[in-house]
């Protein structure tokens, strides 16, 4: 017992010390002023490709100035909108953070950007001429520049052109409706091979997957619950219900991104509606995948338009009007949005004017196994219809309610004019933008 | 205890009477009185909810208080290498959960998962088996994967209980004739009773808070099909945002609790 009592004291009276100290001295700042200003910075660049290239410019830009330091926190797309919330709840806002379509939209709604156009300065004028682009405009809000991107983005179709020309399909009629059809239809042989894939157990992928159908059957996308639209929303259900739910596997129910990147690269899927930034993710871990060969980008099709559509917009950062850092912050930007690292950006296009795919290729990290996919990517963006990929809020809630209704009617709990209004009714109340 | 636990409690407390919702504004918030929780009760999906929780609190007891109870009586007779066998049974314990979960994820994948990977190589199945899709399947992954995660804390309890209880008391009951069921029934059990009844209480109040298990296997699918209280809690507060609503369903789940741990402890003591 004694041996118990003295072990006790021996351990806790220092840690207790400690944290008394702690709490007395909490107001003190334990570091000098005069140390660097510390910038926290949000990233959801998870991949392999991403992290590389974040990891150099923070080294690069934390090497050159010694006055701010860069402290990078990666989390998944899935849960930044959450972790931003939380930060601020908590009173402790990050400085800068990526966004997305949907993240500077509900930020935005939220009253939590800062604008940008002061603090950047004439570094503004290189992305201007894209992001004024209305096929990809989603930083502009009131005139004030949100966000400032580092890339854009294009959502197209994916397809394994080895797995479909086996199943004796050409990957290029892939450019109508009923053309898809057909190939999910060829390439479906369970349970070693399937079509296409919903994750079901993810509410934001699973709305990402549908973004094609919807839009390629004139949808502003699948928060498009507008009554003169209602015709085109539930020809969209019927289509994935006679069409696309036979060729799915059972297991994608459960599925996660992960699985679907894995399906992809295995062979099981053939047709994967992704984005540009598909190569960067596969590339570093499946390069035997990621070529000519085995992989054929296409437009999504759209009703009446053979050229087909490719709905874009930008990635980048921004920077949170809650932020005690801005000056820095602002510097921050400025360094990584400068020509060289957005060339070396291994991911999708630059929206700098000037740069060419040679330009990329002799700085990118992936160098020249890259040519073949952004020369695809630049061909297509000159013949497809580009479109404006539309941004709604609240997401998470409207992908919830979508989610479970497009589940219900696979499980065939719900027909497709059911699954309609189970969606209209839970979203309509909800919807704060886009405006109808 | 008043930082850490005092000050968000009655903040909880104080957003459920609200209508906090943080696409109104961090700090654009009124008194709406009771609506949080009359919207609760009324919201047709509610009861599944409440069933879902009762589904996975008993069952996840009966589970593992079975299979804790049998590990350690078990463990607790004379044998080689008693020492390893009781080691290791304590590793899933001290793996962490969302490691535990993952790797149970990945074992009942239904494409690529061991499993059926293996049920279909010695011939059982054609077929991959739903584990984690079939909305009555992924009750059993989920209880197997909570049994495997929390049957050692179960069983390293009661080997302790089994372990103050006199050698005597069993000589006695075997020179009266009582075999082993009678020694178990009118020894073991009773002399267990202490333990058994802190571990029942703990661990109703832990599996109905239980959040990282469930998130990870399944996110509450498939379609809300193991969406309980806590993860429900959590959509509806840090995934829509709706901050008031969801601290009016924690608040919900903590009365609950606390009214289930009241009546618990009240009768123990008069059976006592």
């Amino acid at each position: 017992m004694d041996m118990h009592g003295s072990w006790f004291k021996a351990v806790w009276s220092p840690l207790l010390a400690v944290v008394v100290l702690g709490l007395g001295f909490g107001s003190v700042p334990l570091i000098s002023a005069q140390g660097p200003v510390e910038v926290l910075y949000l990233s959801t660049g998870t991949t392999t490709s991403e992290h590389a290239w974040n990891a150099k410019w923070i080294a690069e830009f934390n090497k050159a100035r010694s006055d701010i330091r860069i402290k990078m926190e990666e989390i998944p797309w899935t849960d930044l909108l959450t972790k931003v919330a939380a930060y601020h709840a908590a009173g402790i806002p990050p400085d800068i953070a990526w966004y997305a379509s949907s993240q500077i939209l509900e930020w935005q709604v939220l009253g939590l950007l800062e604008p940008l156009d002061e603090w950047l300065g004439d570094t503004k004028k290189e992305f201007l001429p894209s992001i004024l682009d209305p096929k990809v405009s989603d930083v502009i809000f009131d005139g004030k520049m949100m966000g400032v991107p580092f890339t854009y983005v294009g959502r197209n179709l994916a397809v394994r052109a080895d797995v479909l020309r086996a199943a004796g399909v050409n990957p290029v009629t892939l450019n109508t409706w009923e053309g898809v059809a057909k190939a999910l239809k060829a390439s479906t042989k369970p349970p070693s091979r399937y079509g296409t894939y919903f994750p079901f157990a993810d509410a934001l992928r699973t709305a990402g997957a549908a973004e094609m159908y919807f839009r390629g059957f004139g949808l502003d996308g699948i928060f498009d619950v507008r009554p003169e639209k209602k015709a085109n929303y539930i020809k969209t259900l019927q289509y994935i219900k006679n069409d696309v739910f036979p060729s799915i596997p059972p297991a994608a129910v459960s599925w996660r991104y992960v699985d679907v990147l894995q399906a992809y690269v295995s062979g099981l899927i053939t047709v994967h509606p992704t984005g540009s930034y598909l190569f960067g993710e596969l590339q570093p871990s499946n390069p035997e995948v990621m070529n000519i060969e085995k992989t054929k980008n296409l437009p999504f099709p759209m009703v009446g338009n053979p050229k087909g559509i490719l709905p874009m917009y930008t990635v980048g950062y921004v920077m949170f009007k809650a932020s005690k850092k801005k000056k820095e912050a602002a510097e921050v930007l400025k360094f990584f949005t400068r020509k060289q690292s957005l060339l070396e950006w291994p991911m999708n296009m630059v929206p700098k004017s000037g740069t060419t795919v040679a330009d990329r290729i002799q700085v990118n990290m992936f160098g020249e196994s890259m040519r073949w996919y952004l020369r695809d990517w630049d061909q297509m963006m000159r013949t497809a219809t580009l479109i404006k990929r539309v941004p709604y809020t609240p997401s998470g809630e409207i992908n919830n309610i979508f989610r479970d209704a497009l589940l219900k009617m696979y499980q065939g709990r719900l027909t497709p004019e059911q699954a309609y209004d189970e969606i209209s009714s839970g979203v309509r109340p909800l919807l704060k933008y886009p405006r109808y | 205890l008043v930082v850490v636990v005092g000050y968000p409690f009655l903040r909880g407390i104080q957003w459920s009477f609200t209508d906090f919702y943080l696409l109104k504004g961090l700090t654009d918030w009124n008194f709406i009185g009771l609506e949080n929780y009359v919207k609760f009760i009324r919201d047709p999906k509610t009861p599944q909810f409440l069933i879902n929780s009762v589904i996975w609190v008993t069952a996840s007891l009966a589970l593992q208080s079975t299979l804790g109870l049998t590990l350690a009586l078990l463990l607790n007779r004379p044998m080689r290498f008693r020492g390893i066998y009781r080691a290791l049974v304590l590793v899933p314990w001290v793996t962490p959960t969302v490691v535990a979960a993952l790797i149970w994820r990945w074992i009942l994948h239904e494409q690529w998962g061991v499993v059926n990977l293996t049920l279909m190589r010695v011939g059982v199945i054609d077929q991959p088996i739903r584990w984690l899709s079939d909305t009555t399947l992924v009750w059993i992954s989920l209880l197997v994967m909570a049994a495997w995660r929390f049957v050692p804390f179960w069983y390293v309890n009661i080997l302790a209980g089994l372990q103050t209880i006199p050698r005597e008391m069993y000589d006695a009951a075997a020179i009266d004739g009582a075999g082993r069921v009678g020694s178990f029934w009118h020894i073991t059990l009773p002399f267990l009773r202490p333990v058994l009844g802190v571990l029942f209480l703990l661990e109703t109040v832990w599996r109905a808070n239980e959040f990282s298990t469930i998130w990870v296997m399944t996110e509450g699918g498939p379609a809300g099909a193991t969406t309980t209280l806590a993860i429900l809690t959590y959509q509806t507060g840090f995934l829509f945002y709706r901050i008031g609503y969801a601290a009016s369903m924690g608040v919900s789940l903590t009365i609950m609790l606390a009214f289930f741990a009241w009546y618990y402890i009240r009768r123990v003591r008069m059976e006592a």
